[in-house]
């Protein structure tokens, strides 16, 4: 299995070099290389998904050296075990990788006839992406995955450069510089905790390992470490900033804020998505900003707990305000493209409320919520670019009453938008309702005013299928044709790449526990280091009925929080 | 037993035999040139096969342990000096690949002549143990320099720019003269491991009473080696200089100079300070720290404003010798013990940090010759435009180049900032100055605001459209450029993915430039030049 989790990850890469090494191939050749490869990737990672051990918390498929240590030696430092190249995934990672390989697939089915012009060059970047992703998600090593995740700033540079809109040019160098300020400063966050740990381990030990790392950070003994006072008990300001917990989750903090992006920085995204192919604005809402929140949890939140909690209050105030306001602005956009775009802060707002909480269904629920949203907001992209593709524009006030014409089309624009707006029994509510649910018990006023943002989200949602699907057909002008003649009928590929998403979409809202049972003993892990976890009122009753091995229902375990906070 | 002085001698001769080799090819070339009226392709086959015989000798004497002569010997031989004279010697091929077509037939031998002492004098500045000889060794590399200046192209900017460059130089000579001056009368010693010992277990070397005179000495060294690396406030003849020089002289400025003064750097000042007393090196850290602060940032800044590709990599230089200034300000941090200092020291990352950006460097300047030699212009960035249509290998060798001075992963230039802002954070804070992680932040913000200017280029390539002149007519450059801009974008990318050999190799140069061996010391004993503390006083 190890052998295979390897061979997942790097075969989009040698399927990309090949189509790179072909540029003269034409572009129907290349996009069935692609598929082919997306295709057989996603088989590996559903056996890997297959062959994960439910009950088991810890990293599996993962290489053992004969020396104990995980991995392949990859640069030596000094005596210790060096920087490794170590592959392994945990319950959290799974799902994000599977999602991915997902994803992908769609991706290619989006670009299908959309991309003619330099194709080969095209399906090799998505590919290199694709292992840039998976990657970054099966990394056990800070190092390795620090470069896998500045990786997928390159493929998804040209493609949104390259391939992209207009705006183009200014939309890829904003993207990219955006995501590398901010990425260099988690980089110096990832150093100062290897060498924090190198410093005050004991015996001093100099390690890159992000499980040895988790496990050593929460278990040094240096006295400024583990003390940390919050805002209101520190002397001053700056005497806050400088506590170590919190001056490394805000290194940390900077290059994940971006990429979620949390609210003040999410000025790249709608430029970004907006100009971005359709392929690139799939990947970039589906994975690349869980991205973020990956990050949150395995880095900020696992191995700064303390930080994380002197800071909650913060981070929860930006999150709901992103809530909030994303709502606010996808409600005012006419263009489908980005409200979809906003809607995503929005969205991603809950899952970093979801994540900054800080309880055990909270967490439980961002980590659902992040795949639920890679496949609505997946979803929802690729049906903008099915529209785009035949009436070439995204102005709502130009189209209409798509019902009539695409009646299937329309269903799944539909179904998408519903899971969005978090219907309950689609994949959307069982995602948002825990992570509401765990912030009440800490953050009751957060709460209520993100449930307004769901409110505000079947809004604008909903609006925006009134003017799009319903109604009397509006269609743009056809320019020489006649008045329907112009727009060609769905094609097979769009409805296969929208299928998949769209079962899930269904699954998750109907039998959440197979994806719950997967990724709760990962996040029980990191949650159990969170200070002051038995502080919290109900937290106790809450762990033990999420426990999805004592045969709970799903709908048991979304209900339990509301009983626990009545005490 | 205590090597005498023929022992000492025979072993330096030794030593330097690579640099013998390379030095009597290129005098043989210089005298031969006006006699043969030959084609540039003779010379520059000479020339390689001179570099070629230097490595063999290189090689071949790689056995030869000078730690029993180091308190003697004005020449090393310890790791720092073989993998830097390697790595000299195999830019020297790069660059004469770069330039063998650069040049007229009839100052061919010259040109070549002089590059090869150019390189000669690097390898030198490398192997150094003797403050004397560290200097002989850069003015080998600078007067080479102007003739390389001023024999490919005869126009008034030419000329321009090699007076500018000799009148600074000179001056910098004159300055860095007079802190090896203090060096020298702090001690009364001109070798520089021995320098190192007394500083370390002199005793009183540095006291309160004399720190100033080791601050004049690290200040005037500094400011001297500060203009070959084009570090601010040194930095304001580079970009005029870079855009008058022919490329493949510029190229040679951007690397020689820059490599061999942070190479001098640590020899003569970081191995030095670092082991002595806390007194002097903080105050070393601090200035380094400054001088580090203001050349990122101006350097960068003042990139974003560039169109002329020579002046945006000039000022991209600069930038890059800001980074290289957080190693140095790390590796003048106190060393407790010479024998072992921790894994990712400040020496260490400028030593990776230094070859990776030889190959980025070499490379992206490769390209813009690349171009020249088959007669496109490439002197703008706009002139690049829609390269990526015509010609999409050499695009692609540029964009890794670029991507790698950006120090976006998987490539080398990452590897590089990683090690070097690494080193800065795990440099213990020292009260009293700015804290090396406040520099270390300052670092990353400016490779963020530095990777604007290459974006810039490659978002010219890919995404523009060529222009129609260009599109007609796909001449082919010479085999030797584009092998040059090959190795050099494959290996950017290579030692990003595996930088182990490269990591291991700096290691084990850091560790070899601050050791310091015990000495051999007999009683009444005078052939070796270390005097100790009792016997000073």
């Amino acid at each position: 299995m190890a052998t295979l989790l390897v061979v997942t990850v790097l075969l989009p890469l040698l399927g990309g070099l090949g189509l790179l090494l072909a540029p003269k191939l034409g572009h129907t050749a290349a996009r069935w290389v692609a598929l082919g490869t997306t295709l057989v990737t996603l088989a590996f990672s559903l056996v890997l998904v297959a062959g994960f051990q439910v009950d088991d918390a810890g990293a599996q498929f993962a290489f053992q050296g004969k020396d104990g240590s995980l991995g392949i030696p990859w640069v030596s430092v000094g005596s210790g075990s060096g920087i490794r190249f170590t592959l392994g995934l945990d319950g959290v990672a799974l799902s994000l990788f599977a999602l991915t390989t997902l994803l992908l697939v769609t991706s290619v089915f989006s670009s299908w006839s959309s991309i003619v012009d330099r194709a080969p060059a095209y399906y090799a970047l998505l590919l290199f992406l694709e292992t840039g992703l998976l990657g970054l998600f099966a990394s056990l090593d800070v190092v390795l995955f620090y470069i896998f995740f500045e990786f997928t700033l390159i493929p998804l540079f040209f493609i949104v450069g390259i391939y992209g809109g207009p705006e183009r040019r200014r939309a890829s160098i904003t993207f990219f510089l955006y995501t590398l300020a901010g990425s260099l400063l988690t980089l110096l966050g990832v150093i100062a905790l290897v060498v924090v740990h190198h410093g005050h381990s004991n015996p001093q030990v100099l390690t890159f390992s992000i499980p040895e790392l988790t496990e050593g950070l929460a278990g040094i003994g240096w006295a400024d470490w583990s003390d940390t006072s919050s805002l209101s008990g520190a002397p001053s300001f700056s005497a806050f900033l400088l506590q170590p917990q919190v001056l490394i989750f805000l290194l940390l903090f900077a290059g994940f804020a971006i990429k979620v992006p949390l609210f003040p920085f999410h000025t790249w995204l709608p430029l970004a998505h907006v100009e971005a192919p359709t392929a690139g604005s799939v990947l970039l809402a589906g994975v690349l900003l869980k991205v973020g929140g990956y990050g949150f949890l395995r880095f900020n939140l696992g191995m700064v707990p303390e930080g994380a909690a002197a800071l909650a209050p913060f981070l929860v105030t930006i999150s709901v305000i992103g809530i909030i306001y994303g709502a606010l602005t996808a409600l005012a956009q006419s263009d489908v493209k980005r409200l979809v775009a906003y809607s995503s802060v929005s969205h991603m707002g809950f899952i970093a409320l979801g994540l900054f909480s800080m309880t055990l269904v909270s967490v439980d629920g961002a980590v659902l919520q992040m795949i639920n949203h890679g496949l609505t907001t997946g979803a929802l992209f690729a049906c903008v670019g099915i529209l785009y593709e035949r009436y070439h524009t995204r102005e709502m006030g130009r189209m209409g009453g798509v019902w009539e014409r695409f009646p299937l089309f329309a269903f799944l624009l539909i179904l998408a938008s519903l899971g969005s707006a978090a219907v309950p029994g689609l994949n959307g509510f069982v995602g948002e309702f825990p992570i509401l649910a765990g912030t009440f018990s800490r953050f009751p006023a957060a709460a209520v005013i993100g449930a307004i943002g769901i409110i505000l989200g079947a809004y604008y949602l909903f609006v925006m299928l009134q003017k799009v699907v319903f109604g009397p057909l509006v269609e743009p002008a056809g320019d020489d044709h006649g008045h329907h003649a112009g727009v060609p009928p769905i094609r097979w590929y769009e409805i296969a790449g929208l299928t998949p998403l769209l079962v899930l979409i269904v699954l998750i809202g109907l039998y959440p526990k197979p994806f719950y049972d997967r990724i709760t003993p990962s996040v029980r892990l990191i949650v159990a280091r969170f200070p002051d976890a038995e502080a919290v009122p109900g937290a106790g009753p809450i762990q033990t009925v999420s426990d999805p091995g004592e045969g709970v229902s799903p709908r048991a375990l979304l209900a339990s929080p509301a009983q626990v906070i009545t005490p | 037993m205590t090597p005498d002085q023929s022992d000492t001698l025979a072993r330096t001769i030794l030593v330097l035999l690579p640099e013998i080799v390379l030095a009597l090819s290129a005098a043989a070339l210089m005298v031969a040139g006006p006699f043969f009226r030959q084609g540039r392709a003779l010379w520059a086959g000479l020339s390689g096969l001179a570099i070629v015989g230097s490595l063999a000798t290189l090689l071949a004497i790689s056995g030869a342990d000078t730690d029993t002569f180091a308190y003697g010997s004005v020449a090393l031989n310890d790791s720092l000096s073989f993998y830097a004279r390697l790595a000299l010697l195999l830019s020297g091929l790069i660059l004469l690949a770069l330039g063998h077509n650069q040049v007229a037939d009839d100052r061919a031998a010259e040109f070549f002549g002089a590059l090869l002492f150019v390189i000669a004098g690097s390898m030198i500045v490398s192997t150094a143990n003797e403050l004397v000889f560290l200097f002989v060794g850069l003015e080998l590399v600078s007067i080479p320099t102007y003739l390389l200046l001023y024999l490919p192209r005869r126009d008034r900017q030419s000329q321009e720019a090699v007076t500018k460059y000799f009148f600074l130089s000179v001056f910098s000579s004159a300055l860095l003269l007079f802190g090896f001056a203090y060096l020298y009368g702090l001690t009364g010693v001109s070798n520089l491991k021995a320098l190192a010992f007394l500083m370390n277990q002199g005793g009183g070397v540095i006291d309160s009473g004399n720190v100033a005179f080791g601050l004049i000495a690290v200040v005037f060294v500094m400011a001297g080696l500060g203009f070959r690396v084009a570090a601010v406030p040194f930095h304001f003849y580079a970009p005029d200089v870079y855009q008058g020089a022919p490329t493949v002289v510029t190229a040679l400025l951007a690397w020689i100079p820059k490599g061999i003064g942070f190479v001098a750097m640590i020899r003569a000042l970081t191995a030095i300070v670092s082991v002595g007393d806390p007194m002097l090196s903080e105050r070393a850290v601090l200035l380094a720290w400054i001088i580090a602060a203001i050349t990122l940032v101006l350097g960068n800044t003042v990139a974003l404003m560039q169109t002329d590709l020579k002046r945006l990599f000039a000022y991209s230089s600069i930038a890059h010798a800001g980074y290289l200034m957080i190693g140095i300000a790390a590796a003048f941090a106190k060393v407790e013990n010479p024998a072992e200092i921790d894994p990712y020291s400040g020496t260490e990352g400028i030593l990776f940090y230094l070859a990776a950006y030889a190959l980025m460097t070499l490379g992206a300047f490769g390209v813009i010759l690349f171009l020249d030699s088959v007669g496109e212009r490439a002197e703008t960035i706009d002139d690049l435009s829609g390269l990526a249509r015509n010609r999409p290998l050499l695009s692609l060798a540029m964009a890794l180049c670029l991507f790698s001075l950006a120090g976006v992963p998987p490539m080398a230039g990452f590897m590089g900032k990683f090690t070097i802002f690494y080193s800065a954070w795990t440099t213990e804070s020292i009260a009293g100055i700015p804290s090396l992680r406040l520099l270390a932040v300052i670092g990353v913000i400016n490779a963020a605001i530095g990777a604007y200017y290459y974006l810039r280029i490659i978002a010219a390539m890919y995404y523009g459209s060529p222009s129609e002149s260009t599109a007609i007519q796909r001449a082919q450059a010479p085999w030797p450029t584009a092998l040059a801009v090959g190795v050099c974008a494959v290996l950017s990318l290579i030692f990003g993915l595996v930088p182990g050999p490269l990591l291991s190799a700096s290691r084990s140069s850091a560790v070899a430039s601050i050791e310091l061996p015990p000495p051999t010391q007999e009683d009444g004993e005078e052939s070796v030049a270390l005097v100790i503390p009792e016997d000073r006083r």
